[in-house]
Order: C-alpha cells, then sequence, then structure tokens
C-alpha cells in the first residue's frame, strides 16, 4: 500500500503543495498533555495507541454523514445508554408481575405485558443489559483470543501456523449456530455458558483476518528494518505489528456485535442462555411463541434484536471509514 | 582492488538462491561480493537479476541455498524468529519503497530513536564521545547538525537535522511526508545504529528525478562521515557513477563484471554493460535515442576480466 | 505543421465534499501530425491528468473547463458512444503498466479483433488479419499461434508492445502515451522508443508523450512541455529547452539531474548540491 506521496521534497512541486506538508504543526502543539520537544528514545514508544483514539472519535462523524448512518449511530448509542440505564429508566419493575396479564399495548402498559403481568417495556429496557452487554463481552473475548492466535500463527509462522490454522479450520468446518447449540447444551443452559459456547464458534474469523494482515506485514519493509534494528520478537509485535492490525480488527469487531447479540438471543431462544425469569430478549420471543396470538410479546422485543443488529452494522461501517488507510491525520 | 585493502568487513562467498515455485527461479547463482571498510560499492543490474536477493541475504533477511555471509571475520547468521546478535546490528539496511519502509503508526522520532538505542547498546555511541549539554533542547539538535564531525548526532531531533529537515518534523507521523522525506528518515534510522554496512536497495527508484542525486549523495556524505561502507543498489547507472568507488553489475544472476566505477563507466569489457550504458538516455536536448541491442539477446553470464 | 490535436485553456478542479482543489490551471499545448509532444514534470505536476482529460477518463469530481480539440471536434463535455467512437478508434492509448492494461484473461488475439471489430466493424477474418499487422507493426513477428497466446506469456518489454498494437490497430492519428516506458528495464525501453519513434516517422502519429524521465524525454520528444503545479511553466523546441531553458523551475530541475547540461556531472557537481530537503527554495523560484 503506497498512499498517496505528498509533494517531493519541497518546491520543484505544486506551489500549492508548499503548505499542504506541514498539516501536523497545529494539531501536535495543541496537544495538551505533550510538553515540549522531547528527544528521549524511550518515551517515544507508547504514542501509537492515543493517536488511534484520538483518530478514532475525530474521524467517527464522517462516516455516519448519511441521514441513514446518523439514525443508525443515534440508535446504537440510545442502545448502549439502555444497556448502561435501562434498570432505572424502566416504568416499572423488570420482575414485578403487577400488572394485568396480557395487557395490549396501551396507556396501562405502552408495550403491552405478558403472561405473568409484567411491563414488557420494562423488560425490553432492562434486557438490554443481559443482551448488549453479554455481546459485547463476547466480542471483546472472541477478539481477543482469536486476535492471539491469529498474531502468533502469522507471525511465527511454519509449524505454528500450521497447528493454529489447521484448528481454527475444524470449527469453522461446523455450522456455527449448530456448533453453539451442541457447546450449550453440552455445558448445560446458562447465560455464561450460552457465552462460552458463542466464543467457541466466533473467535476463528478473527484468528483469520489477524493471521492475513500479519502475514502481509511481517514481510513489509519497516518490519524487516526493525528486525535488523534488534527488535526481539515481543517488540516487533508489539511496536510494528499490532498498532497496524488493531484498526481494522476494531472494526470487524464492531461490526460482529449485532451477529453476537443475535447469536446469544439465539440461543436462549432455543432454552440455552437465559433462564426465566432473567429479561432476555431471546428468551422473551421465545415464550412469546407460545402465545402469538398475543403480538406484542414477540414482535417488540424481536425489534429490539433488529435494531441493534443493524444500527451496530452501521456504525461498523463507520468505523471503518474512520479507520481508511487513505484518511488524513495529523 | 589493490593488494594493501584490509579484510572485506562484509563478504558474500558463492551464494546461491533458488526460490521455490514452478518451475523453481534461480535468482542468485555463485555470486561472491565484499564490501571493504569505508567503501562505497554500486550494484547495478536490471529487474530480476538477483541484485534485490542478494541485498537480503548479505542482511541476514534471506538465507542463502548455498554460499555463505561472512560479517567482520565471522559467519552471520540468518534472521531467524529470535532478537538478532547485537553484534550484527552493524549491518543496517534502507528499503526501496518510501511508502512501507517506515511504520505509518509510529512517530519519527521513536522510529529513529530504535537506530540509536541499538547504537548505544551495541557501543558504538558511548556517552563519552557526545558533547556536553547535547540532550538539553532541540537547539542543539540545530547546533550540532552544523559542527563538523563531533560524536554525531545523538537524538532524533538532531538526526533530522542531519538528513536535512528539521527538528521539529520529529513529532509527526511518516504519512505527513513526501516521499524524498521519508527515504531521508529511513535513512537516519539505519544510520543512528552506527552499522559498519549499509546496504541500500533501490533507495531512491521511487523519488522524483530532480531529488534522486540529492538524496544518494546525502546517504553516501553521512556513510562516509561515520565510517560506513555503503552497498548501493540501484537500475539506475546514471547516479550510482557519480556517488560509487567501486561498480558491480549483475546479470541474471550472477555477476557479469566489476571494477572501479571510472573503468566500467567509461570502458566496459562485457556485452551487457555496454548494452546496459549504451542505453541509458541522456536528457541533453541531443534527441538521440538510446542504442537498441539486437532483439532478445541473451547475453553471456560468465564474468569479464578485466 | 497542422496540429491534430489543440489543447486550450484547460483548468480542472476536484470538487469533493472537502472543498475545491485545482489541478489543471490554463493548460494549452499542441500535438503536430508526425511528431512526439513531451510532456514533463514532476508526481503531481498534471501531466497525467491532461493527458487522461483528453480520452474523457478525468478523475471522479473533476470539473473540467477549456477546450480539447480533435481537428474541428471539440471533445470537451463528449460522452457516451460519440466519446467511445473517438477514444481508441481516433485517439489512442498507451499506459504505464501493460500488465494492468491487458486482460489477463483473454487471449492477446481476441483483445485485439474485439477492439477492431468495434471500431471498425469489419468481419472476423479481416480483423484477424488486421491484428497480425499491427503486431507485425510493433515488432512481434506475428502468427496464428502467437495470437491464441496470453498476455503472461510474454516479457513486459513485448507486453508494452502489444498495448501499443491495440492502441494503434484501429490506425488513430493520435497516441496519448503515458509513461509507457517507466515500468521496463532500461535495455527494452529503448527499443520501445525506437520503436514509437519509428511509427510517429511511418505513419505520420500525432503523439502526446507523458513522462516524468527528461532522459526519455529528450530522446523521443520533438518539442516539450514542462509542467508544474498544473501549469505549463516552459514550452518550446526539445533542443531549445534542454539547452536554453528559460524558466527557472526547468534550470532547477536540470540542474539536479546527471546528464543534463549544467546538470550534475562529476563528483564536484554533487558537492555543490544542497543537501536539505527543501533545498531548491534558496534558488528564488
Amino acid at each position: 500500500m503506497a498512499p498517496s506521496t505528498r509533494s517531493e521534497d519541497g518546491p520543484l512541486t505544486a506551489g500549492g503543495d508548499q503548505a499542504a506538508p506541514r498539516p501536523g504543526r497545529a494539531g501536535h502543539q495543541s496537544a495538551p498533555s505533550r510538553q515540549g520537544p522531547q528527544n528521549h528514545p524511550n518515551r517515544a514508544d507508547g504514542i501509537g495507541k492515543r493517536s488511534l483514539t484520538g483518530r478514532l472519535w475525530r474521524r467517527l462523524p464522517k462516516g455516519i454523514r448519511t441521514p441513514v448512518g446518523l439514525i443508525a449511530a443515534v440508535v446504537a448509542l440510545a442502545w448502549i445508554a439502555m444497556c448502561l440505564f435501562g434498570a432505572q429508566v424502566a416504568p416499572h419493575d423488570p420482575l414485578a408481575q403487577e400488572l394485568p396479564r396480557f395487557t395490549p399495548p396501551g396507556s396501562t402498559a405502552w408495550l403491552g405485558t405478558d403472561e405473568l403481568g409484567r411491563d414488557v417495556l420494562s423488560r425490553i429496557l432492562s434486557g438490554a443489559r443481559v443482551t448488549i452487554g453479554l455481546a459485547l463481552a463476547l466480542v471483546v473475548m472472541s477478539m481477543v483470543v482469536g486476535s492471539l492466535l491469529g498474531l502468533v500463527a502469522g507471525y511465527f509462522g511454519r509449524w505454528v501456523d500450521e497447528t493454529v490454522m489447521r484448528f481454527t479450520d475444524l470449527v469453522m468446518a461446523f455450522p456455527t449456530v449448530i456448533l453453539a447449540m451442541v457447546t450449550a447444551a453440552a455445558l448445560g443452559a446458562s447465560l455464561f455458558n450460552a457465552v462460552l459456547a458463542a466464543l467457541v464458534v466466533s473467535w476463528p474469523q478473527y484468528a483469520r483476518v489477524v493471521r492475513s494482515m500479519v502475514l502481509s506485514l511481517r514481510t513489509s519493509e519497516f518490519v524487516a528494518s526493525g528486525r535488523l534494528l534488534g527488535f526481539s520478537p515481543a517488540r516487533s509485535i508489539r511496536l510494528d505489528i499490532l498498532p497496524n492490525v488493531s484498526g481494522p480488527t476494531l472494526v470487524l469487531a464492531s461490526l460482529d456485535i449485532g451477529t453476537a447479540a443475535l447469536l446469544l438471543s439465539g440461543l436462549s431462544f432455543l432454552g440455552l442462555g437465559a433462564k426465566p425469569p432473567t429479561p432476555e430478549w431471546g428468551s422473551m420471543v421465545s415464550s412469546a411463541v407460545q402465545h402469538f396470538d398475543k403480538w406484542w410479546l414477540g414482535v417488540f422485543p424481536g425489534l429490539a434484536i433488529l435494531t441493534v443488529v443493524i444500527s451496530f452494522n452501521f456504525l461498523g461501517d463507520a468505523l471503518r471509514d474512520a479507520f481508511d488507510p487513505e484518511a488524513g491525520e495529523a | 582492488m589493490s593488494s594493501d585493502r584490509p579484510q572485506p568487513i562484509l563478504e558474500a562467498d558463492n551464494v546461491y538462491v533458488e526460490y521455490r515455485g514452478t518451475p523453481p527461479v534461480k535468482a542468485v547463482r555463485g555470486v561472491s561480493l565484499a564490501l571493504y571498510p569505508g567503501e562505497v560499492v554500486g550494484l547495478v543490474g536490471e529487474s530480476g537479476c538477483g541484485k534485490s536477493t542478494m541485498a537480503r541475504v548479505l542482511t541476514g533477511l534471506l538465507k542463502p541455498n548455498r554460499g555463505e555471509v561472512t560479517y567482520r571475520g565471522q559467519p552471520l547468521r540468518p534472521l531467524g524468529l529470535g532478537r538478532r546478535p547485537l553484534a550484527e546490528t552493524g549491518i543496517q539496511m534502507v528499503f526501496q519503497d518510501p511508502g512501507s519502509s517506515l511504520n505509518p503508526r509510529r512517530r519519527v522520532e521513536a522510529q529513529i530513536a530504535d537506530g540509536l538505542r541499538i547504537a548505544v547498546r551495541r557501543g558504538a555511541l558511548g556517552l563519552a564521545d557526545e558533547g556536553s549539554g547535547e540532550h538539553s533542547d532541540e537547539a542543539s539538535g540545530e547546533r550540532s547538525g552544523q559542527r563538523p564531525n563531533s560524536g554525531g548526532p545523538s537524538t532524533p531531533a538532531e538526526w533530522l537535522v542531519r538528513v536535512g529537515m528539521e527538528a521539529d518534523d520529529a513529532r509527526r507521523y511518516p504519512r505527513s511526508f513526501s516521499g524524498g522525506q521519508r527515504q531521508r528518515i529511513a535513512a537516519a534510522r539505519a544510520l543512528a545504529a552506527r552499522p559498519d554496512v549499509l546496504v541500500a536497495d533501490e533507495p531512491i527508484s521511487a523519488l522524483d528525478a530532480s531529488t534522486q542525486a540529492r538524496v544518494a549523495y546525502l546517504m553516501t556524505t553521512l556513510a562516509a562521515r561515520q565510517g560506513t561502507s555503503l552497498l548501493f543498489i540501484s537500475h539506475d547507472l546514471s547516479v550510482v557513477r557519480l556517488i560509487a568507488d567501486r561498480l558491480v553489475v549483475m546479470y541474471a544472476g550472477r555477476v557479469v563484471e566489476r571494477g572501479p566505477t571510472e573503468q566500467v563507466w567509461n570502458d566496459p569489457r562485457h556485452p551487457y554493460t555496454k548494452s546496459l550504458l549504451a542505453a541509458i538516455p541522456v536528457p541533453d536536448g541531443a534527441g538521440k535515442l538510446p542504442a537498441v541491442g539486437p532483439a532478445g539477446e541473451i547475453y553471456p553470464d560468465h564474468e569479464a576480466t578485466r | 505543421m497542422t496540429a491534430v490535436l489543440r489543447i486550450e485553456d484547460l483548468t480542472l478542479d476536484i470538487v469533493s465534499s472537502e472543498g475545491t482543489k485545482p489541478i489543471l490551471r490554463g493548460v494549452s499545448l499542441e500535438v503536430e501530425k508526425g511528431s512526439v509532444q513531451g510532456l514533463a514534470g514532476e508526481s503531481g505536476s498534471g501531466k497525467t491528468i491532461t493527458g487522461l482529460s483528453v480520452i474523457g477518463l478525468e478523475p471522479a469530481g473533476a470539473k473540467l473547463t477549456g477546450r480539447i480539440w480533435l481537428e474541428d471536434i471539440e471533445l470537451v463535455g463528449l460522452t457516451g458512444r460519440r466519446l467511445g467512437d473517438i477514444r481508441g478508434r481516433r485517439i489512442g492509448m498507451v499506459f504505464q503498466d501493460p500488465t494492468a492494461s491487458l486482460h489477463p484473461q483473454l487471449t492477446i488475439g481476441s483483445q485485439l479483433t474485439d477492439h477492431i471489430r468495434y471500431h471498425l466493424r469489419e468481419s472476423k477474418r479481416a480483423a484477424q488479419a488486421r491484428a497480425l499487422d499491427a503486431l507485425n507493426r510493433v515488432g512481434i513477428t506475428a502468427s496464428q499461434r502467437i495470437l491464441s497466446r496470453y498476455p503472461h506469456e510474454f516479457s513486459g518489454g513485448q507486453r508494452q508492445r502489444i498495448a501499443i498494437a491495440i492502441a494503434l490497430a484501429c490506425e488513430p492519428e493520435v497516441l496519448i502515451a503515458d509513461e509507457p516506458t517507466t515500468a521496463l528495464d532500461v535495455t527494452v525501453q529503448a527499443g520501445v522508443l525506437a520503436l514509437i519513434r519509428d511509427l510517429v516517422d511511418t505513419l505520420d502519429l500525432a503523439v502526446l508523450f507523458v513522462t516524468h524521465d527528461l532522459g526519455v524525454m529528450s530522446a523521443i520528444a520533438d518539442r516539450v512541455a514542462i509542467m508544474r503545479g498544473g501549469q505549463v511553466v516552459e514550452a518550446g523546441d526539445r533542443h531549445q529547452v534542454f539547452t536554453d531553458p528559460q524558466h527557472p523551475y526547468t534550470r532547477a530541475l536540470l540542474a539536479s539531474l546527471p546528464g543534463a547540461k549544467g546538470g550534475i556531472n562529476s563528483r564536484a557537481d554533487l558537492r555543490r548540491l544542497d543537501l536539505s530537503a527543501n533545498a531548491i527554495e534558496g534558488d528564488g523560484l
């Protein structure tokens, strides 16, 4: 990848380019946490990470500049907020059986009540923490496990690579949902086991993607030059490899949040995840199946799952734009 | 090559490299090459002649199928998975592509600091031979850039000044620099390690014509200033012949001619060298088309004697 | 002398959400029959975009003003079939990388004959005869067997010759050559340059030759234009531009080249180079 070269060594090129190669100036001078020029070799190392998050935030608006993208981002952020404060915002206790059973949506309960007289809205809002929270946890865990294996396989190659990747292929050869079901059933039905089962099926994609990125990075010139400068493998991975794979991996992870939520809900729907009375969306849909004439029982939790999947996908797209290698940066 | 020459610092002896494939590619077929302290050797040849493969063999990045590389009289161990032995960090390299020769995610100062750190650890840049107060601020960087031949730059900012850039460029990331500037930074990084040998693999080929001579000469003078031997690899003879003491011409995986630059340039002996020299277009406005050798000619691959 | 291709006051801006970025600022050029107009400049000078604009391949978001005349046809604003009838038929194109400009999965015979039949609406047999002619013309001894080969079976120099054969198969009046020898080795480059010169002389072709290499320019061009920052800063007869440059930029450019008059021709010349990264600034450009 050769990003567009700016001007060649100054004034032999376009006059217009003259001012351009200095965009970093203002940027780094205004960064308050860094004092003066530090020429100390040892202090300059950890800086890459900071710029990553800074860059992410600065670029975020661009990816969601389309109306659909903006709506999706707002919905995703709203769900994250519900994840944190859903239980506080909920009008009723999600477990209390205090309202008339099967009340249709209306003034008593906006989204109706279920077969035990619990408020559906409150259960959805409180359930956000369970469904989205666990989906996030699942994604983070699969990312860490998969990326580590991919890093090791890609960097060390040879038999390490062979071993890791054949194992990855083995896992990927099974249909995702079925393998997750079998694992969850074997471990016993509980939310924790459902997450473990989902982890088993979702790390391989990270291993594959990270490995292929590492493979191409490993032969790149700056990595070779680092090795010639006496970098240990650990240092080479930490400084030259990891910062260059982290962006795309985070994008992949954000695209995966929706899928993870769907998988966990699916396991709960099958009775392999959340147990009653935990307000989990998948199990809510599941119990609604027995009362399918009471449409609000299934439709609203279903809509919740749908909006999470869609909005987090859009958020992932926005992140992908933010990590576009062509994008400028101070 | 006079007989009172000291021992070569880096030497390749009868190296063969074959890349796997169908059919296998014989990239290098029996090349011997010696680099003596402080000299500049130009290794020239066209794409696929094996010169870049030789660069990777000489730096230890690639293990030859046959033959050996000797560095300071010791066999050079090809770089494996572990850390390179400290002594062997005296061999450094500058690569071709300014787009990937620097890590896009690290500040320039951090990358030059890698070179400085290894120089200190190897004892090639003892704190003793630095002037006093050099660490104080970037102003000293400016000063030391003009100070002839003292202990040399000891901070990234000073190195940037040394390669013709500005001290406060240190805080920036590689993407805000032009190709020529990035190659300067890459050279600073490699030279900051105070190597005995710098292998530069087509370091100017991707640059605009007007900056090529300048960057090439900069590398040469900086290497000379700290006694580093330079192996300068290029397909473009017109610049190399101005900076190299000796020329080595490769063709089809073998050395076909070598000798002092003036001799090879003015009196090429091998038919391939002759057509290579004749094919260089000269920007003199004469409108003379470069000479064309017979179509599809296969040249002899034995080395011309001089 | 008659100018077949005339570019008049061509201005091109790239309009995007970031704003308007000027790329070309009033470029004027003429290409005459039987001659090579060289267009040189460093990266980012606008030389390639100028060549592409002639064949309607300006980048997305480009706003093009000015005029481009192919004899009496105005090309700016031409679209669809009318542009297609000119591009490839009356104006041929050759690009830098023949590996990318030839389709890897089609035989060179089908690439040549498809092109010929599209533009000239000839029978398959006639198109094949024409394809063999075109290959012979670029120095590839043509046969039916050659036509059934794929691009990867040829060397880089041969591929570029094939690309030239395709460009010239419909006997265009103008050839736009964008860095056609940059990806080639110098010994191969010499052959391709000689071929282009020969085609210009025998076919009375008008060539716009875009390159960053002033050595190549000096070898092939009859007239030379030097671009910088989207403008032609100097244009004139080849000999005059190389030996008596008028614009300070041209002078600075030549002064930094090996082999040029007043350029870097000895170690002493190297020593006078200012080595700082923005060296030529001091020359008052």
